[in-house]
């Protein structure tokens, strides 16, 4: 336990003396902002920001391959794999930790975004409060989005030594992902099963339902075991070079 | 019980065998030499004793634990300093060797001291404030060193410890070997012999995968105590030239050494034969129109016999064993 700690410690820490991290911050809270003062700025009355989260699975589409490209291939580009891997360590912690650290991080880029909740309270005092339930669905449902993508990519992190193809890599799984649940409907000759199985792959299918304000076990599973699987995935391949 | 047990370990990558069914033991305590060219299998053996890969087949026991099946405990009771030292070099030392520390299980009541320790033993207690990344490489090196020794571990296994240090840098990690041994059995890789000679006095050479000489070097010195080394110069060509030394039957090894324009040879050769290979040398570089000039002779030293078992055809030829 103390050495899973230890470990998320570093990727926590990693993420705060990088450069890239920053910048993803900026432009995370930039779009976001964007999105929250054109619904705010638009007419029509509101009780919660839905507009960012409907931004946000689009959002983290580019940033969490961004921000989670170096987790692994870095180690592996700097041979400082070997040195963690000899350490009296199990593969599987240090794909655990490195999911930790990343969604540690995730979660202190989701905070300031709370302040759209303040602005809302302060201008929603002619129409009415902002509505609790359904901003703290989206809000969860936002965490369990940000931890399958980031699975995602610290797999596809851990496939290479070159952080670019790795965020390549997991841009073109995340958007696969995204968009198979929409293509058997351009075919409605496709089963029917086959089309309610696409999509129940899609992310999207699942975060819709938290951002109605559905917080649901069904979807909860959805995001758990996509992303137990990708990490599960990730420690396979970090115990490759055992079979190479 | 002997620290490190290796028995038949042969390690493959596809179709090229890296490690060719080897074995060897270190006891508690010993310090070895693991020698050979680059290429040889020596990361390749090192790394599946710190059960970073495992093997194709056979076993090895590193501490009493297996390297396949008990892999953690293996790593607990092992200090490993991989090749080029990968470090986090945007860590502070400190940092760095608490969190190595913290990894490597050592309680967390005792882990100042031995992180203490480990940094007074490597001298490196005034840059422990200090972003590794800032260090010179002979720092990193000691920060690496720390980093293997943090834990107290039972066995020590560094892989090419000086490579790339001045020779300043490289005596201070001679004299910090030479501190910790006994107290630590040590397995340390190299290809330069004058290096080892320094340290320690048991050596297994590896070349091509297979262990070519398991031994002490005051035993490769009896070896190579009854030969003679001849250096010279001659108008042929190498290639011709050396055919040519290795016909003479007294010939133990023959090697190129030209730097520039004119060919140089040296091959060994038993002292007592010393005069007749001259002889039959010069006489068949004379019959083909060559010279043997600027003639040298030696006695052989390990560096020699380290030569003779690790070269491959390609700039020499191995006539009799």
């Amino acid at each position: 336990m103390s050495r899973l700690l230890a470990l998320t410690k570093r990727e926590l820490s990693a993420y705060f003396f990088a450069p890239v991290p920053w910048v993803l911050t900026f432009f995370f809270l930039l779009l976001t902002w964007f999105f929250f003062q054109w619904e705010v700025s638009s007419l029509y009355v509101t009780v919660t920001y839905a507009p960012v989260f409907a931004a946000l699975q689009f959002i983290l589409l580019f940033l969490m391959p961004l921000l989670t490209m170096n987790s692994v291939a870095e180690e592996r580009s700097r041979n400082t794999l070997e040195t963690l891997l000899t350490a009296p360590v199990r593969d599987w912690q240090v794909i655990v930790s490195k999911w930790l650290g990343t969604f540690a991080f995730y979660v202190a880029m989701l905070v300031p975004t709370l302040v759209y909740w303040a602005v809302l309270a302060y201008i929603g005092r002619a129409i009415g409060k902002p509505d609790a339930g359904p901003i703290l669905a989206a809000y969860v449902g936002a965490l369990f989005l940000g931890g399958l993508y980031i699975a995602v990519g610290i797999f596809a992190s851990s496939l290479t030594e070159n952080a670019l193809m790795s965020a390549f890599l997991a841009f073109f799984l995340l958007i696969s992902m995204l968009f198979i649940g929409v293509m058997p409907f351009m075919h409605d000759a496709a089963p029917e099963w086959l089309q309610q199985f696409a999509q129940y792959l899609s992310q999207q299918t699942h975060f819709a339902q938290f951002m109605k304000g559905r917080i649901a076990l069904f979807d909860i599973i959805y995001f758990v075991s996509m992303t137990a699987f990708f990490l599960f995935l990730a420690v396979r391949s970090l115990e490759s070079r055992k079979w190479r | 019980m002997p620290a490190i047990e290796v028995h038949d370990l042969t390690k493959r990558y596809g179709a090229r065998t890296a490690v060719d069914t080897i074995s060897f033991t270190v006891d508690e305590g010993e310090i070895v030499g693991f020698l050979g060219p680059n290429g040889a299998g020596k990361t390749t053996t090192l790394r599946v004793l710190t059960s970073f890969q495992p093997a194709s087949s056979g076993s090895a026991r590193v501490a009493g634990y297996d390297v396949f099946s008990q892999g953690v405990q293996v790593r607990e009771n092992t200090g490993y300093l991989p090749e080029s030292t990968p470090l986090y070099t945007e860590m502070r030392v400190f940092k760095y060797l608490w969190y190595r520390a913290t990894l490597k299980g050592v309680a967390r009541r005792e882990r100042r001291a031995f992180i203490e320790s480990a940094m007074e033993r490597c001298d490196i207690v005034d840059v422990r404030d200090r972003i590794i990344g800032h260090l010179s490489k002979g720092y990193r090196q000691r920060v690496g060193l720390a980093d293997a020794l943090v834990h107290r571990p039972r066995v020590l296994i560094l892989d090419e410890p000086t490579a790339g240090l001045d020779p300043n840098q490289v005596r201070d990690v001679r004299d910090l070997i030479k501190e910790i041994a006994g107290e630590t059995t040590i397995l340390f890789s190299t290809h330069t012999i004058p290096w080892v000679e320094q340290v320690c006095e048991r050596v297994i050479v590896i070349n091509r995968g297979r262990i070519a000489l398991d031994g002490t070097l005051s035993g490769m010195r009896e070896r190579v105590a009854p030969w003679a080394r001849v250096e010279f110069r001659t108008s042929m060509d190498a290639r011709p030239a050396l055919d040519v030394v290795h016909a003479a039957p007294s010939v133990i090894f023959a090697e190129n050494l030209t730097v520039g324009e004119r060919t140089m040879l040296r091959y060994l050769t038993e002292k007592s034969n010393l005069a007749r290979s001259r002889e039959l040398v010069a006489a068949g570089l004379a019959s083909s129109g060559g010279t043997m000039e600027d003639v040298k002779v030696v006695d052989a030293v390990v560096e020699d016999l380290f030569t003779k078992l690790t070269r491959g055809s390609e700039q020499a030829v191995e006539v009799r064993a």
